[in-house]
């Protein structure tokens, strides 16, 4: 699993560990009940805080992808990747429609907005 | 989780008082395996602060200990290393003199692991500690402190003299000794971005007194900075503790969590919010000097 964090990104550091982490679990990277890295070693190897690594695990546990086995770590939960896939797809749904509100402000029809899509699709 | 873990340093109403500055009631607590930050302008109190917890000037009031310990105890101090700016260390000696002289004093002092550390710096034993330049007294002293196995390093702008390429190094060992070896960390800075990263807690001083003392997650999460027109400067309500930044254009400045703002929510929209780096927060946090 690579986790890769920016400073530039409008996201905070621990939302970026923790849409990677959720990424790395819907594309099967790490499996269920497979071991993330520890708290410790993950801020070492990012050069991040303990405390905000270990905040990115907190929201990761509290929205039940993730649980901790006291004193042994922590591990991925099982079948949340249809969960995540749902999830996703809802902030698609969400972007698509602002989307379409914008093509509608531009004043572009059905037409023209499918015509882009398939223009833009496959490069 | 945090309930659960040892203190290794704890500050409590710590006073100091001088002719021409006070040091207030300072509060602070760091867990072992923790970084914290102590940022503040010049003179605001930062070397006072280190020195009275390193016993090394006397405390008026308060109470210090350094794993339970009272900080002026022998077994206190030896649980402690250190990096001063005016380090204990003979101007005329060696390296491997001074190493030599003050590692006797500590129960876990290690010869061998001095001579690897000053290798990996580039420091060579026979140099005299008044010919190295502030870099290089930075790294000895590191190097002199990690030998000893310090439970809490305590540190005054280390990375002052440092080029940014040790300054990369130097921050990967801070890292390994929290992550590896559960060591506590405190140090002062003048380059934010040094702690933007790292830091687990951030203590800000100001003329004396402790401005604020929390992790640094808090901080960005709670005192994001505002941006916006200047005739919507009226929109915050009076008695903004912070400083507030006008121009021609508009104003800048940091709020907590909206609290100052009016309650009508649909005005926030007025604004624009981003999420603050430390030296943001130190500007907007310190008292301006020209008002």
């Amino acid at each position: 699993m690579n986790i890769v964090i920016s400073n530039t990104s409008n996201l905070a550091i621990y939302e970026q560990i923790v849409a990677q982490i959720k990424d790395a679990i819907i594309n099967k990277e790490i499996m269920a009940d497979e071991p993330l890295p520890s708290i410790r070693s993950l801020a070492r190897d990012l050069q991040i805080s303990v405390i905000t690594t270990s905040r990115a695990y907190d929201v990761l546990v509290s929205e039940g992808l993730v649980y901790s086995q006291p004193g042994k770590g922590y591990y991925v939960s099982k079948s949340q990747t249809k969960m995540l896939k749902e999830k996703r797809l809802q902030i698609i749904e969400a972007n698509m429609t602002q989307l379409i509100n914008q093509c509608k402000g531009a004043e572009l029809t059905k037409e023209d907005m499918i015509a882009m899509i398939n223009l833009l699709y496959d490069n | 989780m945090m309930d659960t873990e040892k203190i290794s340093l704890e500050v409590k109403n710590l006073t100091k008082k001088w002719s021409d500055f006070t040091l207030h009631d300072i509060n602070i607590s760091l867990p072992e395996g923790y970084i914290m930050g102590l940022i503040g302008k010049n003179g605001s109190g930062k070397s006072t602060l280190i020195n009275c917890i390193l016993d090394g000037v006397k405390k008026s009031r308060g109470r210090v200990s350094i794993n339970g310990v009272d900080h002026r105890r022998v077994n206190a101090k030896n649980d402690i290393g250190f990096i001063l700016e005016d380090g204990p260390f003979f101007m005329d000696k060696t390296i491997a003199e001074n190493a030599y002289l003050f590692g006797r004093f500590y129960s876990d002092w290690s010869e061998s692991t001095f001579c690897n550390y000053i290798y990996q710096f580039e420091l060579r034993d026979y140099m005299r500690y008044a010919d190295l330049s502030k870099g290089m007294k930075t790294k000895f002293q590191l190097a002199f402190a990690l030998s000893h196995k310090p439970r809490l390093l305590i540190m005054d702008e280390p990375t002052g003299g440092m080029d940014p390429v040790f300054r990369r190094d130097f921050l990967n060992i801070l890292q390994g000794l929290v992550c590896d070896s559960n060591t506590a960390v405190l140090f002062s800075t003048h380059i934010t971005a040094d702690l933007d990263k790292v830091a687990d807690f951030i203590t800000m001083l100001d003329e004396g007194k402790q401005v604020f003392a929390m992790t640094k997650e808090e901080l960005i999460d709670n005192y994001p900075i505002i941006r916006g027109r200047r005739e919507d400067l009226s929109l915050i309500k009076e008695g903004c503790p912070m400083r507030v930044r006008k121009t021609s254009s508009g104003f800048e400045t940091i709020l907590e969590n909206y609290n100052i703002l009016s309650e009508d929510s649909s005005l926030w929209e007025r604004f624009t919010k981003s999420r603050p780096n430390l030296e943001e927060i130190m500007y907007f946090f310190s008292e301006p000097l020209i008002q």
